[in-house]
């Protein structure tokens, strides 16, 4: 049995769309965080933070993006989502999976709110580094580990869809343009943005 | 082979740590970085896009951030039983740590050296992490219960660096006493500095 919490419009998405990649089954749980004093307070056995998302796999919860990733991609390997343990890719993929949470999250909320900060000082670098290291990858090659999609791809893609498309807070270089373009036009995409709102 | 690149007393020291307690063979490149005091600066023979450390090459292959290294060692070095495996009931839990410790708790401490400190949904995701790594401990010892993983060397090397960044609480010191007393941490002591 397995459950995704969600809320639209949030970084819960990525894993929605994920899910709907690897083609398994799950049940999609609606998590209302912008309600007055955040998610029911009993969410927070899931998720101690009330955020989304989370999922639950045969009783164990698993939170945090780079950990849910990781997790689902091995757990049903048929779907050819990640490299296997032991591939030469595999460790260039879970860097780009914690990557994401570690660096490119906390450097665009940096950037969204103003902070200005000496990059000896945190673990994850400046704004301009960040661009620079994703456009040099991209420009090499179409996807983060080489030439086939894997969920570090899907899990960045997300991210990058919202600041650079979204709020424009990000060069769209022709490299990312094609990287974004690649990625939000599977189907997998289209079907997780169709099931991402409750019904009305 | 692996080679772990190294600069004495940083965030890679855990990693000469993590695989002393793996017993994978691995030979370490010290290389300088911009330290916060100003002295160091990059290395060209690090291969971090961005000279930070650590560093791992496995063959051709560069891994970085310390979460990834870290669950691509115990991955790779599965019978010194660092980390669950794939299918075992604790690798969610497992995960969740390693990403925790990339996503929370590295952003939430460095808001708390920032000028003008935390704010206040910092400080709420720094008080929720002190809540869930402290009931971890207490239902422990560890962050997965009774076994050790690399989860453990991850965290408390945050208590290490700067204990009086938790709070007093003796399930702190407890925890830092019993990880700081593990042989493959002394020998990985001895191999720190150059």
């Amino acid at each position: 049995m397995l459950t995704l919490y969600h809320a639209p419009g949030t970084r819960s998405g990525g894993a929605l769309w994920l899910l709907e990649e690897l083609g398994v089954e799950y049940d999609l749980q609606f998590v209302d965080i912008f309600a007055e004093g955040g998610a029911p307070e009993d969410y927070r056995a899931i998720q101690p933070h009330k955020k989304v998302p989370a999922i639950v796999h045969d009783g164990v919860a698993v939170t945090e993006r780079a950990a849910i990733f990781a997790y689902l991609c091995d757990a049903f390997p048929q779907a050819g989502l990640a490299p296997a343990i032991g591939d030469p890719r595999r460790g260039p993929y879970l860097s780009w999976l914690v990557y994401n949470d570690a660096v490119f999250d906390p450097v665009l909320g940096a950037k969204f709110v103003g902070w200005t900060y000496d990059k000896r000082g945190v673990s994850f670098g400046t704004f301009d580094d960040m661009v620079r290291k994703i456009e040099t990858t991209l420009s090499a090659t179409p996807y983060l580990t080489g030439d086939i999609f894997t969920a570090a791809d899907l899990n960045l893609a997300g991210g990058l869809n919202f600041a650079v498309r979204m709020q424009k807070a990000m060069p769209e270089t022709p490299a990312i343009a094609g990287f974004l373009d690649r990625t939000t036009g599977r189907e997998g995409f289209k079907r997780a943005m169709a099931k991402g709102r409750p019904a009305s | 082979m692996l080679t772990l690149f190294h600069a004495q007393g940083s965030r890679s020291t855990r990693f000469i740590w993590l695989l002393e307690e793996l017993g994978a063979p691995y030979e370490i490149r010290h290389v300088s970085i911009a330290r916060r005091n100003g002295e160091g600066g990059p290395d060209p023979a690090n291969p971090h896009p961005f000279k930070q450390v650590p560093a791992l090459k496995d063959g051709a292959t560069l891994i970085t951030q310390s979460s990834a290294i870290a669950l691509y060692l115990t991955d790779a070095y599965p019978l010194a039983k660092m980390g669950p495996v794939v299918g075992d009931a604790l690798r969610g839990p497992y995960l969740t740590w390693l990403a925790t410790y990339a996503g929370v708790l590295e952003p939430v401490i460095g808001s708390k050296f920032r000028e003008g400190g935390p704010d206040a949904s910092e400080q709420k995701a720094f008080d929720m992490l002190d809540e869930a790594w402290r009931g971890a401990l207490a239902a422990g010892p560890y962050l997965l219960g009774e076994a050790v993983s690399a989860a453990d060397i991850l965290f408390v090397s945050l208590l290490q660096f700067g204990r009086q960044t938790m709070g007093p609480q003796k399930v702190y010191d407890e925890y830092l006493a019993r990880m700081s007393a593990r042989p493959a941490l002394a020998r990985a002591l001895q191999k720190d500095a150059a």
